[in-house]
């Protein structure tokens, strides 16, 4: 009997240590295109650093980045961005903070391509808005492939676009995630 | 007398103008300065630096914030999923150093890890352990020194 439990209590340690519930990455790649349609000069930046954290329990799904860690190609964009835009010395990090409203209907163990839809809130500049997203989950040999686009309006984060550039910067911004999650083993 | 002062007047204006324009457009279109020319404003060992952060996250980040760092340390994993990623640090220690490595960076050579190297890059900021993942010092844009 005493075997029995020992042997119960171990596979119950076991399993819980192991439980693939949690899925993470630190690389993450979000894209920011800023781009006015027919303009010939692209705003366009990337970062490769994106934190994103994602509970297949419950749907929880969290993303987080620096924004320095946008990459642009031309420098005077990237200091603009920084300096007057995203004032990234003051307002550092981005956090996205959610939670998948059709968890139930993602088999997250099961190899297969599976549409999310995301609900939740993002933190830029200081200012909190909420954010929906529908997206693709790909799960493949046990990761988890996440991709999903959508839009922020500049405005609703309080970043102010001067009127000499107002033809050159659309109003919102596309953006897409990129991220391939691997379990968690604590 | 006075039509040769209007033309040296002009003449100097188109220069200035001239000069300016050229001035903007190379300006616009600067692309970032590649991680080789940036010149390093500090030089440390891996070990030394997550000491330094996990004492003082706060100074330290204002400390590096923007600057262009070399970091000598072991590999502790290569990570190669949106471009690679080497991860500096010690396999015992939560806090590691996360090196994005510059397009510019082919993985030719074969690196492995627990190899020693050094990473010259810029510290972008730093990453508390807020979800029990560890926390991680972020540096971009970075090559590896020979």
């Amino acid at each position: 009997m005493k075997k029995t439990i020992f042997f119960l209590a171990m596979i119950a340690i076991v399993t819980s240590a192991y439980s693939q519930d949690k899925y993470f990455t630190k690389s993450g790649k979000l894209g920011f295109d800023a781009t006015v349609p027919k303009s010939p000069e692209n705003i366009d930046a990337v970062n490769k650093a994106a934190l994103c954290v994602l509970d297949t329990k419950t749907g929880d799904v969290q993303f987080s980045c620096l924004m320095k860690g946008f990459e642009f190609d031309r420098a005077l964009m990237m200091e603009h961005f920084n300096e007057n835009y995203a004032e990234s010395d003051k307002y550092p990090k981005t956090v996205f903070k959610g939670v998948i409203t059709n968890n139930a209907s993602i088999n997250y163990t099961k190899d297969g391509t599976y549409p999310a839809k995301v609900k939740g809130q993002m933190t830029m500049h200081g200012e909190t808005k909420d954010v929906e997203a529908v997206g693709n989950i790909i799960s493949k040999a046990g990761k988890l492939q996440i991709s999903a686009n959508f839009n922020i309006v500049f405005a609703d984060y309080k970043i102010v676009i001067p009127q000499l550039v107002a033809d050159k910067l659309a109003k919102t911004a596309k953006i897409s995630v990129d991220c391939l999650l691997e379990p968690l083993k604590k | 007398m006075k039509k040769k002062q209007i033309k040296i007047v002009i003449a100097i204006a188109f220069i200035v103008i001239a000069l300016g324009s050229v001035y903007a457009y190379t300006e616009f279109n600067r692309k970032a300065t590649s991680t080789e020319d940036l010149k390093t404003e500090f030089n440390t060992s891996a070990a030394e630096l997550i000491v330094e952060f996990e004492k003082d996250s706060k100074i330290s980040n204002t400390k590096y914030l923007n600057k262009t760092i070399e970091v000598s340390g072991n590999i502790k994993t290569i990570e190669n999923q949106t471009g690679f990623t080497i991860v500096l640090g010690d396999s015992a220690n939560a806090t590691s150093i996360r090196c994005s490595m510059d397009s510019s960076f082919v993985a030719g050579k074969n690196y492995t890890n627990g190899q020693a190297i050094t990473i010259k890059g810029i510290y972008t900021g730093f990453n508390a352990d807020e979800l029990g993942i560890g926390s991680d010092i972020i540096i971009n844009k970075s090559i590896i020194k020979p």
